[in-house]
């Protein structure tokens, strides 16, 4: 049985809070996380709203299995309109605070308006209030944690908050929980920071949702660190994090380098989970609920505070191999700083590789970067412009907009040098050897992103292998090369695109339920569903669920204007990597035509604008989309 | 004899098994396919496949997002 959902919509301009009910029927069709959020948005927020203005509505959207006892299910979709891209913003997140959040009973919060003066919200079960927050107004994350915790009298809290690049509005600023989990993508902290809201906190619970059919429950949830261990996928996470994948890119030539102008980068091994593992790692790290453990934490003496976490693979690649930086330490200090002021570390590093390489063509003098040297390989110029960015300072002022605007204001020679698509930066995962990645970081309404549908490696595994007899559940798909394009792959991008959407629904962790390798798979999703909440649903229902919310929002952007016509890849991508293993390798340009008329067709999608049609939308249950109406 | 890994020339003993090679090269079947001649083999052709003078192997990693 699906319960009704509960919701708090804060009016910030009136300094008021009311609870709403979402009826049972109406939360089954979008199902915690992203979709909840996207549903709301529409209910709140106006065609035209100015992403930094008051009419953008913000939502935070729990999982409706946060704080189950088990792995993967502590997540939290922050959405909104970007003020990165204009389109649809959207961003996950997990550690503790979700389950916090459900475990206080709320699924939903909605922040409409904009405070008089800097505020916080203080949430608990049967309470909630706006508290004055100007004593922790520019205080970075960990500070303001601190007096937080002192002044609610109690360290019992999960607090979701920005740091000062979101009150700074830095178009890249992210929603910060434990000083060191990141709602990154997209920008969703400068939106936060517009409202001039601070933070959430709720406080901790010694116990969260009891499953709805224990017996079963546990036997999806026994003898989980056994099958962690047994998992070559599960056991690399916890050892080496998720930058232990970094040196496997690099030695097939593939890891994005140089403001992505190369695969290859000599000091890769200096700056992978393995390095890490046996230099500056203090601890692994988990969420809520999680026997995996892929978090890192590293310690340098005065230099690395643990508070602050440590890298992921996308940290380390984008502060280290995209600004040709090989120093662990230094990746690891941007990294600390992008979780003090609050920064999406994709979008940080990447913009500064993209000045990098301005700097090298000569199109930025060092008049333009405050003296500084921004070459390649600079690490204490790294470090010095990811505090300038988040303080909006010199360069960092136009840096802090984000490598699409940035170019804009630099001129027409910066705009080859942009690695972004629908003006969010490009994450390290390279196309021209994961083919689909092309069609899916075109197509994908808030920007590129490496989260929204399972690599090609996983087609390239020997069809007799288990990830592979998981995958025919949502197939079956013919055994593929990494680099092929063609309309089984599209299939399988768009297919797997569905299943991943419908994980950031339901709120779940994409390395431990997946369709493929992950720790549990489509039937234990099903399993899970049914023992954790109650809800009897079935493969194609979940799949419907995770097309909905890409139409949802798809539809959120075409009613900003977008069309096909953002669609559109780096041309980079389409000239062959200069050099290594991978020398030649490109993104076909007349196989990614195809590929992409594949797509919007296997979506159901009008080829000529790349919006969803009104049969589409009627058939996903959202004609109320086609009609203009509100849901 | 001589065959291709992964575009590199190498030598090889004679006779070896898939599995055997990949035992040699270092690779973790459990997450690395072997492509021999273009064809991405299935495990339970690791024992019964050998590798012949000139063949083109390639070792594919499982790669995921993250």
């Amino acid at each position: 049985m699906f319960a009704e959902a509960r919701i708090l919509e804060v009016d910030l301009s009136a300094l008021t809070c009311t609870e709403r009910r979402l009826p049972a029927e109406t939360y089954r069709l979008y199902p915690g996380g992203s979709a909840l959020a996207l549903y709301l948005m529409f209910q709140h927020t106006p065609a035209g709203a100015d992403p930094l203005g008051p009419e953008n509505a913000l939502v935070f959207a729990a999982s409706p299995l946060a704080s189950l006892p088990v792995a993967g299910q502590s997540r939290m979709t922050v959405a909104a309109r970007s003020p990165l891209t204009g389109a649809v913003g959207d961003s996950q997140s997990g550690g503790f605070f979700p389950a916090a959040l459900r475990a206080n009973g709320w699924d939903a919060l909605v922040f409409k308006g904009q405070a008089p003066h800097p505020v916080y919200l203080y949430l608990r079960e049967d309470a909630y209030e706006l508290r004055p927050a100007r004593h922790i107004w520019g205080k970075v994350t960990g500070d303001a944690e601190a007096l937080l915790r002192q002044e609610l009298g109690t360290d019992a809290l999960e607090i979701a908050q920005i740091g000062p690049a979101g009150e700074q509005q830095v178009r890249y600023a992210a929603v910060i929980t434990m000083c060191n989990r990141a709602n990154g993508r997209s920008g969703m902290g400068a939106v936060m920071g517009s409202k001039l809201l601070k933070a959430v906190v709720v406080p901790k619970k010694a116990r969260g949702l009891k499953p709805a059919d224990q017996k079963e429950f546990m036997t999806l949830n026994t003898r989980v660190a056994e099958k962690v261990a047994a998992s070559p996928f599960m056991e690399g996470l916890h050892k080496y994090g998720t930058a232990g994948e970094l040196t496997d890119h690099a030695e097939v030539g593939f890891l994005p380098t140089r403001n992505l102008s190369t695969g290859v980068f000599a000091e890769a091994e200096a700056i992978g989970g393995k390095t890490m593992a046996a230099t500056i790692l203090k601890e692994r790290d988990t969420c809520h609920g999680c026997a995996v453990h892929c978090k890192r934490v590293v310690e340098v003496a005065g230099e690395l505070d643990p508070l602050y976490g440590g890298p992921e693979y996308e940290t380390c690649a984008t502060f280290g191999s995209y600004c040709g930086v090989g120093d662990l330490t230094a990746v690891s200090k941007a990294n600390m700083l992008c979780n003090m002021y609050g920064m999406d570390t994709i979008s940080c590093g990447a913009t500064i590789a993209f000045a990098m390489e301005c700097v090298e063509q000569g199109i930025l003098s060092a008049a333009d970067t405050d003296g500084l040297d921004l070459r390649f390989g600079n690490a204490e110029a790294m470090l010095a412009m990811v505090e300038k960015i988040a303080r909006r300072q010199g360069l960092g002022r136009l840096l802090g907009e984000g490598s699409a605007l940035a170019a804009r204001a630099i001129g027409p020679a910066a705009a080859p040098l942009v690695m972004a698509v629908k003006g969010l930066e490009v994450p390290a995962h390279m196309p021209q050897y994961k083919a689909s990645l092309s069609v899916i970081y075109a197509a994908n309404p808030f920007g590129a992103d490496h989260q929204s549908s399972e690599h090609d490696t996983s087609l390239s595994m020997p069809a007799d292998h288990w990830l592979r007899q998981r995958l025919d559940l949502l197939g079956p798909f013919p055994t593929q090369m990494p680099g092929d394009l063609d309309a089984d792959k599209v299939r399988f991008a768009f297919s797997t695109q569905c299943f991943y959407s419908l994980l950031d629904t339901v709120g779940l962790c994409q390395f431990v339920w997946g369709p493929t390798w992950q720790l549990y798979g489509p039937e234990d999703l099903i399993r899970l569903l049914r023992a954790g909440i109650g809800w009897e649903t079935t493969l194609g229902e979940l799949l419907k669920i995770g097309e909905r919310r890409l139409n949802l929002m798809r539809a959120f952007n075409a009613r900003e204007g977008f069309t096909r016509a953002e669609d559109k890849l780096p041309a980079c991508f389409f000239q062959g990597l200069p050099e290594g293993p991978a020398a030649g390798a490109r993104v076909d340009p007349d196989a990614f035509a195809r590929a992409m008329e594949l797509y919007y067709h296997y979506a159901g999608w009008d080829p000529v604008s790349g919006n969803p049609r009104p049969g589409k939308l009627a058939e996903l249950n959202l004609g109320w989309l086609a009609a203009g109406q509100a849901g | 004899m001589r065959v291709s890994v992964n575009n590199r020339e190498q030598d090889v003993p004679e006779g070896l098994t898939v599995r055997a090679l990949m035992e040699l090269l270092g690779v973790d079947p459990r997450r690395t396919s072997v492509a021999l001649n273009g064809r991405v083999l299935l495990i339970a052709e690791y024992d019964t496949t050998r590798v012949s003078p000139g063949d083109a192997v390639r070792t594919i990693r499982m790669l995921a997002g993250g």
